[in-house]
């Protein structure tokens, strides 16, 4: 358990350290390259002072250390705001659309990978890995264009895929930035079906695409614990089949949750996309404007906030797997 | 059950990586000998958003270009890169993961490092590394290598090691065989399987990602076409019902992913089998 | 209490294609019997277990035969009525404890879980039962060992509990699947002993799967001889092992001169049980084949009133009298 915790400031230092060389590994004279053909001399003279090329290479990593120590990532270079708040006003967003997705992807996804685990070799479980199979080939932004096609397009079932509220919908006072809490506080419930209806398109897109790698992992532990000696030993003491399961998934339990962390890592990065064809206004959508206008600082604020993010997730996710096996639990005591 | 009573080896047996390496086959063959009908870069003004017809099989787009043909076309283009990623990923990954298998701390530091390397959302960081480079799709090869080549290593170290476990390694040692014969001689012939596996499933997440940049506009330069480019262009018709701009490089980019996916499952299978 | 398989035959249909592990399997276990059942591995003594239990893997599937408990015939009843057997009437020890176990719920959950499996009881009854059942099996603190959880056991003491789990609800058979091969070979004997003594004292039947002959020699009436997925010799333990009728058990008895050493040094090997068999499988082995031995599978002739083998050779001229070196 000690040694996970070490390992955690030794992954933020390496974060740090790539989101510092990203600006390294670019060509030429970054600081041209930003500004780019338009700028005159006095402009990149700026860029470069505030990514401090005009000073030497250790004396710029080691200031690059010290202001993120201090929670100081600068400012943007393209609207010149603070990338630290930009960051906490669009985090919220992404939040809510990760939670919602991982929930309704791990209820969706774990009950085909069990149902195809418990009928292992059976025909449930043939349909089920045809459906893996391909839902996992389709890109996340595909299943956007599909799911806007038939549940807008043909159907309309769900609202216009531009933004979280709709032109005649008021934002709720900002308390959270979370926009579910804001207009629950602010007792908007006119706005909060509204946006409710507005999330179903881009938490469905992340859910569906998230829920064939749960099917995919539940599949797998779920059909090996189900031929363990463990759940032959319970079928053996007459326990029903019920039971049965529920030893099975006790079995799968750790495995799933570790893999859910992976899961949430690659979240992140199919959120940026889908929060961009969503007009979703999250941290994905932010950092990937940011990249676009080759915004350093910003794109730096955005590597280090997301790869601290996952990190935090993993030890989250350890420390549930550790707390839930007994195995573990009494090693530590 | 019916396919129980077969005996191996049947095309039943192995449906998925027939089924595989005939789409991924057809696509490379198309890609490479496939006469288009329309020019893939010069749109015809007045064809335009045409649906499926005969003269147009996959309908054209808001410019007027020929769908089918753009999609055959970006077939070059994305299909070399992304086995280009997925190969040289496995031409470093597999020394570097062989070479993880021998003991000492070292390896087991580097391990680490890979394991935290893994908590990073990988799409963003090809799409930064892409767009920081110079905004060429070629450099995507650089972001894929990054990602791939560090899967492939946690593959090869955790086959290796087990391996290792085995007898005949054992008595490889024991007999005097020096580490790297070991390697080179013992243990790279029975994870050649894992690696082909590997292999595909690098090039199914290459081809992805280079989906998924080219569809943000990210190293593209137009007109040539890609398959992301190609469902971008269709993405705002998809509210207006004019599916088919999207949707035919959508299939295409879903049957290669697909197929090579199959691919890697039935490898997995064959080759665990008899590296046990 | 009889339990009476007969022609038992168990097919796995595999990528490789279709193993036959049980191919016509007859014996019985009288009642206040102990039944050994040896053979090599992959002779089909386990997949004859779990065909009887119903806990073949999805790939397993019984072809033909029965197997009547008390008049019941376990392969034909209904799963649920089969879930009613286990556990209550049929009490099964496993192999290796660690493995069947569950390592996240406590040892009283577990006798819990198996208890509310088959009758209402609460939880302050079912620790009472447990308690005693632990102390049956002589495990010294069953308070600690309830409250516990199976990774804080030793070997010996898990293969207790797990006996204690299946003697719970008072089975009259029991079914062990090599209940001391996964132990220390220092708590074996312990463990067998006590397992035969809580057989004995409660007048159950018992069905034990090994292929230590000393296991059968020691603690078995009577002893079933399985090759190749197929009974080759039944019979009383002592008749059985003074003067063999099958050569194959004689082979047997031959390469294992002590107590507690494993089928070994046997010539030739296992046949291939992906093939249909045909004539007698021992026949590549044996030192007494004839042609006529790959011509048909030799029938089960009984021999005297307890003992039967399946042989065609006229096993009391020609196969010698075991010669202990």
């Amino acid at each position: 358990m000690l040694r996970r915790l070490i390992i955690i400031p030794i992954s933020l230092f390496f974060v740090v350290a790539f989101s510092y060389a990203l600006v390294e590994i670019m060509p030429g004279d970054p600081a041209l390259a930003i500004a780019g053909n338009t700028a005159n001399e006095r402009e990149v003279a700026i860029i470069r002072a505030e990514l401090g090329l005009d000073r030497p290479f250790d004396e710029r990593f080691v200031r690059f250390f010290t202001d993120i120590a201090q929670g100081d990532l600068g400012r943007s270079f393209f609207d010149g705001q603070i990338v630290s708040h930009e960051i906490t006003r669009y985090f919220p967003a992404s939040v809510e659309i990760m939670v919602l997705s991982l929930l309704f992807a791990g209820l969706i996804g774990l009950s085909l990978g069990a149902l195809a685990g418990y009928f292992r070799q059976r025909a449930p479980d043939s349909v089920a890995r045809i459906v893996i199979t391909a839902l996992q080939a389709v890109p996340e932004f595909l299943i956007a264009l599909l799911l806007i096609f038939f549940i807008f397009y043909l159907w309309r079932w769900a609202p216009a895929p531009i933004g979280r509220l709709s032109l005649t919908d008021t934002y709720p006072p900002v308390v959270t930035n979370f926009l579910f809490i804001d207009l629950i506080l602010a007792g908007d419930w006119n706005g909060l079906r509204s946006t409710a209806h507005r999330s179903v398109l881009p938490v469905a897109t992340l859910a569906i695409g998230t829920a064939a790698y749960f099917a995919k992992v539940a599949r797998a532990t779920i059909g090996a614990a189900m031929s363990s000696k463990q759940v032959q030993f319970a079928r053996a003491c007459g326990l029903s089949e019920f039971k049965v399961l529920q030893y099975a998934l006790l079995q799968a339990r750790g495995p799933i949750i570790t893999y859910t962390a992976i899961l949430v890592a690659a979240l992140v990065g199919g959120a940026s996309i889908i929060e961009t064809m969503f007009s979703w206004r999250g941290l994905g959508q932010w950092g990937l404007q940011a990249i676009l206008n080759k915004d350093v600082p910003a794109i730096q604020g955005f590597v280090i906030a997301t790869g601290s993010f996952t990190m935090i997730v993993y030890l989250a996710l350890d420390l549930v797997v550790a707390a839930l096996d007994p195995r573990i639990r009494h090693d530590r005591g | 059950m019916t396919a129980a009573e077969s005996s191996p080896g049947t095309l039943r047996a192995h449906f998925g990586l027939w089924f595989g390496l005939t789409v991924i086959t057809a696509m490379l063959v198309a890609a490479v000998f496939a006469p288009l009908p329309y020019d893939p870069i010069k749109p015809n003004a007045d064809a335009v958003l045409q649906a499926p017809s005969a003269a147009y099989w996959m309908g054209t787009d808001s410019i007027g270009f020929d769908v089918f043909s753009r999609v055959i076309e970006a077939a070059r283009r994305d299909l070399p890169l992304a086995f280009g990623g997925a190969i040289i990923s496995a031409v470093i990954g597999v020394p570097l993961g062989l070479a993880t298998t021998l003991k000492g701390r070292a390896s087991e530091i580097i391990m680490r490092g890979l394991d935290a390397f893994q908590a990073f959302p990988l799409l963003v960081l090809a799409i930064a590394i892409v767009t920081l480079t110079g905004n060429r799709l070629e450099m995507v090869i650089f972001a894929i290598v990054l990602i791939e080549t560090p899967r492939m290593m946690r593959l090869i170290r955790s086959e290796g090691l087990a391996i290792r476990e085995s007898r005949f390694i054992e008595a490889a040692e024991a007999m005097g065989a020096r580490p790297r014969r070991i390697l080179f001689v013992h243990l790279l012939p029975n994870v050649t399987g894992i690696i082909l596996a590997q292999t595909s499933i690098a090039a199914a997440n290459s081809l992805t990602v280079v989906a998924a940049l080219s569809f943000l506009g990210i190293g593209v330069s137009p007109p040539d076409p890609s398959w992301g480019v190609m469902i971008q262009a269709g993405a705002r018709l998809m509210t207006s019902g004019q599916w088919w701009v999207s949707l035919f490089p959508g299939v295409a980019v879903f049957l290669a992913v697909m197929s090579l996916n199959l691919i890697a499952d039935d490898l997995d299978v064959i080759f665990e089998r008899t590296s046990r | 209490m009889s339990l009476v398989v007969k022609d038992l035959e168990t097919r796995f249909i595999t990528r490789q294609g279709v193993v036959y592990a049980a191919n016509g399997v007859n014996f019985t276990v009288g009642d206040g019997e102990i039944v050994g059942i040896v053979g090599e591995s992959g002779s089909g003594k386990t997949v004859t277990i779990n065909s009887i239990l119903g806990l073949l893997d999805p790939a397993g599937r019984v072809r033909n035969g029965s197997a009547l408990f008390d008049g019941t015939d376990l392969l034909a009843i209904r799963r649920r009525e089969l879930r009613r057997i286990r556990g209550a009437r049929i009490g099964f020890i496993a192999q290796n404890p660690f493995g069947a176990l569950n390592p996240m719920l406590t040892i009283e959950d577990q006798f819990y879980n198996v208890m509310r499996a088959h009758r209402r009881a609460d939880r302050t009854e079912v620790r009472q039962q447990a308690l005693e059942m632990l102390r049956r099996v002589g495990i010294a603190g069953p308070e600690r060992t309830l409250d516990g959880y199976a990774h804080e056991l030793s070997g010996g003491m898990a293969q207790r509990v797990v006996i204690a789990i299946a003697l719970l609800l008072n089975p009259p058979l029991v079914i062990a699947d090599e209940p001391t091969t996964a132990l220390d070979v220092t708590v074996q004997r312990q463990i067998l002993d006590l397992i035969k003594g809580l057989i004995r004292e409660g007048q159950r039947s018992m069905l034990i799967v090994t292929h230590d002959l000393g296991v059968v020699a020691q603690y078995c009436d009577r002893v079933v001889v399985m090759y190749s997925g197929r009974v080759v010799e039944e019979g009383p333990v002592a008749k059985v092992f003074t003067r063999p009728l099958h050569p194959y058990t004689l082979a047997l008895l031959r390469s294992v001169p002590r107590l507690g050493t494993e089928v070994q040094g046997l010539g030739g090997r296992v046949p291939d049980l992906l093939s249909r068999p045909t004539g007698c499988a021992f026949r590549h082995r044996c030192a007494f084949a004839k042609e006529s031995c790959a011509v048909a599978t030799p029938p089960t002739a009984a021999i005297g009133p307890d003992r039967a083998v399946a042989c065609v050779l006229d096993v009391e001229r020609e196969v010698p009298a075991l010669v202990v070196d």
